[in-house]
Order: C-alpha cells, then structure tokens, then sequence
C-alpha cells in the first residue's frame, strides 16, 4: 500500500568546514579536517540514492528526496560541480546553502544548467549589522553572488539567524530582498553552540520572539515569500485540532525526515544538533536510521521534557530540538528531549 | 565495503515507516517541514 502523502527525505551534507568568513554565531567550530575525497564523496551520494530506493521499493513509498549541499562554504571545494552534477544525475532535487561570495557568473550559470533547485545565502541584515556579524565588507560581497545567481534565473532565499543582535533591522530585510530581486526571505533562530556558542545572552526571549514572529506574519512582503524551518514559527499559521497524536508528522524534522551528514562523515540528527549517531565511512546511514537510540527518541513523545512533553501539537512541531539541547546545556545538562526555551505557544490552551 | 543491514534494524525499519504511513493517513492533506 502506497503512503497516502509523499514524504520528504532530505540529506544536509557539509561538503567542508572549510570557510572564507568567521561569523560569530556559526554553529560549526571549523575544526573537521579529514573530509571526502571525491571518489569518497561519489560513495555517499549512491549510498543515499540506494537507501531511498531500497525504502520506496519495501514499504511503497513516494519520496521527494533532496540534497542540502553547504559548508563551511561549499564552493571552496573544486570539485562541487563534479558533485553536483552526480547528485543531480541520481534525480535528487539540489538545494546550496552559501555566503555566494565565490558566485561569479559563470559558476551562476553552471549551477543553473544542473537544475539546482534554489539557493539559499546567509544575509544578517542591513549592511553595518550584517558586516559586524560576518566581517567588514561582506555584505556587497554577498551581494554580488545574489545579483549573479538571479541574473542566471535561479531562485534565491535571503535567510537571516535571529538574535538580539540584528532581530531589530530584520523589518528592513524585506525591502532589501525586494531591491535586490530574491524571491524568498527567510528566518531562523540562533542556537548558540559552535563558534555561537557564547551568544548564549544574545538568544531573543520569548516574549521578542512573539512580538517578532507577529510583525513578520503580518507584514506587507511587495511579493516576497517568506519562508523558515522553524516548527514554533509554522505553529503560528495553524489552527490544532485537538491533540495531534502521538506520531511526528511536519515540524522538527530531526529523525523524521532528514539527516545531516559532516564533512567528515560524522552523521547528526540535524545540522545544528551537534549529536554524533555515526560515521558514513563506516556505518550503514539505513541501520542508523532505524536504529539509532537518539533518533528513536526524538521520535517517542513520552521521552519529551517541558512544555514540549506535554503540548498537543507535538507531532506537528517539537520545538527546535537544536535549541533546547544548547540551552539545557548552558544549564549544565544535555538533554536534546527538553523544552524548546523561546517557544511562546501553549499547545493544551488551542 | 558494502555495508549489510542486520535483522535487527529490519524489523525497526518496518516498525517505523508504518507508524510514519499512519502518520499520513491520520493527518489527510498534510509528512515534510
């Protein structure tokens, strides 16, 4: 029997850790040498193809399989094209997340011929407050790769991490994008661990994060969409009808619906969750899937902590699970099943 | 080195993706982020 709805699979690899900026709140801490050798990186990439059409032909299942491909920054490794080109071949849809800084046109334009789907650049805000997150002159930098990608017809999101270090010009992001031509406009929260991880003061309150959530909803966008990974965020735009059940559908897709794979191989629950479930040089990224404690748990409601434990929109959202596992860490625990810290919805009052 | 899925991490397999085909079905019009 068919699954009545198409499920999303998606695979976030970070092709390198190598990176031509330093922002402060990066969530890696750079330090992951030892990454893929193309014929390595050729490996994954069937490993991935084989294990989506080893699960559609088993459980006859439709799957919208995707690729993240990101970094560090992704196009300081010279062979990303030949890599592209192979995921592309296997029929994945392509998604880049990047700073563009190293987007010329011709790279613009390659990107477009290989059908990637869309491409994601980190913007912080207006210009001054962008560059003191990423370094002076990095925003024109930017900019330029946006123009280049847009001029080769490609959809560009600007996405922007929220803290309270640029929540306040986030309103100005809208016309930016406008101005610049970008399609989407997009927002996630900080998670103060890597490099971020002593931003821990900057995280908004969940009060700001309301208030801020309210503002973009509601705001006229001159055509932008505005889009996020945020479960809490999403939470805002729908209505529960009653408890939602005890298995996880939509929301945080840790365990759910995609996995992230380092540039070393190390495999995690998720590209800002950093819990180490295996190595793809080694272990079988299928039997992981299933049989990984961690993933299992992030999968079982009874194991959720909080107000998460407890909302009836649990399997529709869980909260951020890379948020509350950074912040319970601050608190001396390491607990990636405790509440989400900012959320400001109360699921058992809907 | 071809990587053998072990017995154990079948039945699991199965176990998940038909609590996720529930998930589906319980949740019409809805399993993506």
């Amino acid at each position: 029997m068919a699954i009545t709805e198409a499920h999303e699979f998606f695979i976030q690899w970070h092709i390198t850790e190598r990176c031509n900026l330093r922002c402060t709140h990066c969530y890696q801490d750079g330090a992951k040498t030892d990454e893929f050798s193309l014929p390595e990186a050729m490996d994954v990439i069937g490993e991935v193809y084989d294990l989506i059409d080893s699960w559609s032909e088993t459980y006859g299942i439709e799957f919208f399989p995707s690729f993240n491909i990101t970094g560090g920054e992704p196009f300081l490794r010279h062979d990303i094209f030949d890599i592209l080109e192979e995921i592309a071949g296997k029929g994945f849809d392509i998604y880049l997340l990047t700073n563009g800084i190293l987007i010329n046109q011709e790279k613009a334009q390659r990107l477009a011929d290989i059908g990637i789907k869309g491409v994601q650049v980190s913007i912080e805000g207006p210009e001054d407050i962008h560059d003191s997150i990423r370094g002076k002159g990095s925003f024109k930098a930017s900019m330029r790769g946006v123009k280049n990608l847009l001029d080769s017809g490609l959809t560009v999101t600007l996405n922007t991490t929220l803290s309270d270090i640029n929540a306040a010009g986030f309103m100005d992001m809208i016309e930016i994008a406008s101005s610049k031509g970008a399609q989407k406009l997009g927002f996630s929260r900080l998670v103060p661990s890597g490099r971020g991880a002593g931003l821990l003061s900057h995280m908004l309150g969940t009060e700001r994060v309301k208030d801020l959530y309210g503002h973009i909803f509601s705001a006229k966008t001159d055509g932008i969409t505005i889009v996020t990974g945020d479960p809490v965020a999403s939470q805002m735009r729908s209505s529960p009808n009653g408890d939602a059940g005890d298995i996880a559908c939509g929301g945080c897709a840790a365990g759910v619906s995609g996995l992230t794979i380092l540039s070393d191989g190390t495999i995690t629950p998720c590209r800002r969750l950093p819990i180490t479930i295996g190595n793809i040089r080694t272990d079988s990224l299928r039997e992981v899937w299933s049989c990984s404690d961690v993933l299992n748990s992030l999968r079982d409601r009874k194991k959720y902590k909080g107000k998460c434990g407890t909302c009836n929109r649990w399997a529709h959202c869980r909260g951020c699970r890379a948020i509350a596992y950074a912040y319970s860490q601050s608190k001396g625990e390491n607990d990636f099943l405790a509440e989400d810290p900012q959320c400001f919805i109360i699921g058992n009052e809907s | 080195m071809k990587k053998i899925l072990s017995e154990k991490a079948l039945v699991k397999e199965a176990a998940l993706w038909d609590s996720l085909k529930k998930a589906a079905q319980q949740n019409p019009g809805k399993c993506r982020k």
